[in-house]
């Protein structure tokens, strides 16, 4: 990362009420803070947008095996559509890996939230409209 | 690169409109929902003036010749890209040979006042069709601009500017405009309406009725004008008035009492009584609204107009903002 | 003499209206100002229309007031722009299937067929202003012992070369479409081509004299 670059951020930012912004890369990690007026949005920028795997299962979820589908972006989860009134993945429906099963909303964008493998949904994690901090785990998933 | 498959009854390529020819008598056409053209523009990195096919009557089915990036938006309409089902006011990579359907918004269940009725449909770079008075919309009346001057048929062949595999993200989505910035009065869709040259004409329990009731959009109403139905609108004397300049957003109110709102077709020109104005800002929100659903309208000021403008001003930074800064992570991924 | 009345067209454009009646001196002054105000920043497009001017804005301007004062302003230094165009003579059969309105227009004036044909087709027509659709002229000087109202409800279709009366005015449409006046005869021209620099054969101060070809009673 260089100066421009980094000047370019700052200009992205400059306009907005974003006070931390946190960028990993496969080279390096930033992380920029600014102090003035406490508004609470940490936005963390990640170059993988795929939903994450999770190696091992959360405490809260008992029965074994299972896999979870985690936000790669800081945003508010939703379970459906703004314009649907059906799930993208209702408890107990299959979905196959890649499906988008859920939506982290980014400010004016919709991130897509996809299904790390084949499965059938077990559980949302977060509620429909919550915050979700990046790296949360939003659904339960049991692999197929 | 994309061929059309349906008989696709009134869809048309249309861009933001021919804006600087109505001394000639060229109306601006353009597309009802510019917002959604807008955001599918710039979910995809185009030109946001580029064209796009807007549908305004489904099912509606296209098949890509060749790989390119596309984007829909405005009605929800179950999109699937062969058999993977879309989200609505995305944007997505297509290969060749796939085929993208759009089933009709009504087969779709979600809330009442975010039902709309038309759908775009834009490709990477924008549809390549040619510049005629300095835009690429369909000019209906003159049968110029658009793809030959005329809605696009079965068989029609449209290419995009930028085909391809895109070096752009796809796979997202914006929040749409109707979600971000809702406007109802009484749980009803509402307009914002200035007052026209000829307001104080109409008596006085038709102004109190034209903002206190709400307005039935008839099936007589398409891309030239919303016929409504409601309550009369009475002058308190007749009027005859000398044939002047008018724009999209136009209520007429013809000696049957019922008004019309012009709309983007609208000729560049009329005599009828005007009411009011639907604000600038607003007229996305009536180019969506389906036959048979009703509008309420509300009285605003210059002021208040120009903020509304602002707005929206402010969501397309925003829009765009958070695209960049996306499509820079991305490029770093 | 009254004031010129200024009203708005939403936050798209500005309607600038002359008072008095129509009348080729007030109109020229139309096209004096309306070369003018094209000038401005602001403005994307400046339309003249039959004693009246519409200002498209390229941005709305914050406030409204100095942009008023100013077109005020340069309506009182406006000076009639003689502009002496060409005169294009068309052929007109009035009546029929052509003119199927021709009826309600006698009902109206009182006037037998013969008498609207002849006053009709009398004057040589000023081009006043383009509107309506591509390549409509309106036309000014039609006699006013012919003037119809606007009928109540728009005809749907009405063909290209159809001659009509809407009010005080007389036109001849350009193509087919939908419209709100009286059709009393047909005519067959071309006035419009987009690939024509400019694309309407007629302009502002060119002129119209309507031959007639047919009368069918």
């Amino acid at each position: 990362m260089n100066v421009v670059q980094l000047r370019e951020i700052f200009d992205w930012l400059a306009p907005t009420s974003i006070c931390e912004l946190e960028l990993h890369t496969a080279q390096s990690h930033l992380r920029l803070r600014r102090e003035p007026n406490a508004a609470d949005n940490t936005v963390i920028v990640s170059p993988n947008i795929a939903a994450t795997a999770a190696a091992s299962a959360p405490t809260a979820v008992p029965d074994a095996p299972q896999l979870l589908a985690k936000a790669a972006y800081v945003g508010t989860f939703l379970h459906r559509h703004p314009l649907r009134d059906e799930d993208l993945a209702p408890t107990g429906s299959t979905v196959k890996a890649g499906q988008v099963i859920g939506l982290l909303q980014v400010g004016a964008l919709l991130m897509p939230l996809e299904a790390p493998a084949d499965g059938i949904v077990i559980e949302h994690l977060v509620k429909h409209g919550s915050i979700a901090g990046y790296g949360s785990a939003l659904i339960a998933l049991e692999p197929r | 690169m994309i061929e059309i498959l349906s008989n696709s009854a009134l869809a048309t390529v249309q861009d933001q409109g021919r804006l600087g020819s109505l001394r000639y008598g060229v109306g601006t056409s353009g597309a009802m929902d510019p917002l959604a053209l807008l955001a599918a523009n710039l979910m995809l990195g185009n030109d946001e003036n580029a064209a796009a096919i807007e549908v305004p009557v489904f099912p509606f089915q296209v098949k890509f010749s060749a790989d390119c990036a596309f984007a829909i938006s405005g009605a929800d309409c179950a999109a699937k890209l062969d058999d993977t089902p879309l989200l609505p006011w995305s944007v997505y990579q297509a290969r060749a040979d796939q085929v993208l359907r759009l089933a009709p918004p009504q087969s779709i269940a979600g809330p009442a006042t975010l039902r709309s009725s038309r759908a775009y449909l834009a490709l990477a770079g924008g549809i390549d069709v040619p510049v005629v008075l300095e835009s690429r919309a369909t000019q209906m009346r003159g049968n110029f601009g658009g793809h030959e001057g005329r809605p696009l048929q079965r068989g029609d062949c449209l290419r995009a500017l930028e085909p391809g595999i895109g070096t752009r993200p796809v796979g997202f989505g914006i929040v749409p405009p109707a979600v971000a910035m809702p406007l109802q009065v009484d749980g009803i869709n509402a307009i914002r309406v200035l007052p026209a040259a000829q307001y104080e004409n109409f008596t006085e329990a038709s102004r109190t009725a034209f903002w206190s009731t709400p307005w039935k959009i008839t099936a007589q109403s398409d891309r030239y004008g919303y016929r409504l139905a409601g309550e009369n609108i009475v002058p308190i004397a007749p009027m005859e008035i000398l044939s002047h300049g008018i724009v999209p957003g136009v209520i007429q109110v013809p000696h049957g009492g019922q008004p019309i709102i012009q709309m983007r077709d609208a000729q560049p020109s009329g005599g009828y009584p005007k009411f009011g104005t639907v604000i600038d800002a607003d007229m996305w929100r009536l180019g969506q609204a389906p036959i048979g659903s009703q509008i309420r309208f509300i009285e605003t000021s210059w002021d208040a107009a120009i903020a509304a403008l602002a707005q929206l001003q402010d969501w397309r930074a925003s829009v765009q903002r958070l695209i960049a800064l996306q499509r820079w992570s991305y490029g770093r991924a | 003499m009254t004031a010129p009345r200024i009203s708005l067209l939403g936050t798209t454009a500005l309607l600038f209206e002359a008072a008095g009646e129509l009348e080729l001196a007030t109109q020229q002054r139309i096209w004096a100002l309306s070369r003018v105000a094209q000038e401005w920043a602001e403005i994307r497009e400046s339309v003249p229309g039959m004693n009246n001017l519409m200002l498209t804005f390229r941005t709305p301007p914050a406030e409204l007031e100095s942009l008023k004062t100013r077109l005020l302003r340069a309506w009182d230094k406006a000076k009639a722009l003689p502009l002496e165009g060409r005169c294009i003579e068309l052929p007109v059969v009035y009546g029929g299937d052509g003119g199927p309105h021709m009826q309600d227009v006698m009902d109206h004036t009182g006037l037998s067929i013969d008498d609207i044909v002849s006053l009709h087709s009398a004057p040589t027509y000023p081009v006043y202003a383009l509107g309506s659709h591509p390549g409509y002229c309106y036309l000014g000087g039609m006699d006013q012992r012919l003037a119809t109202p606007r009928r109540k409800v728009p005809v749907l279709s009405i063909p290209g070369g159809a001659v009509s009366i809407g009010g005080s005015q007389t036109g001849v449409s350009a193509s087919a479409g939908p419209s709100g006046w009286n059709t009393i005869g047909s005519a067959s021209l071309q006035f419009f081509d987009p690939s024509w620099n400019p694309p309407a054969l007629l302009q502002p101060g060119d002129s119209i004299k309507l031959r007639v070809d047919k009368v069918i009673r």
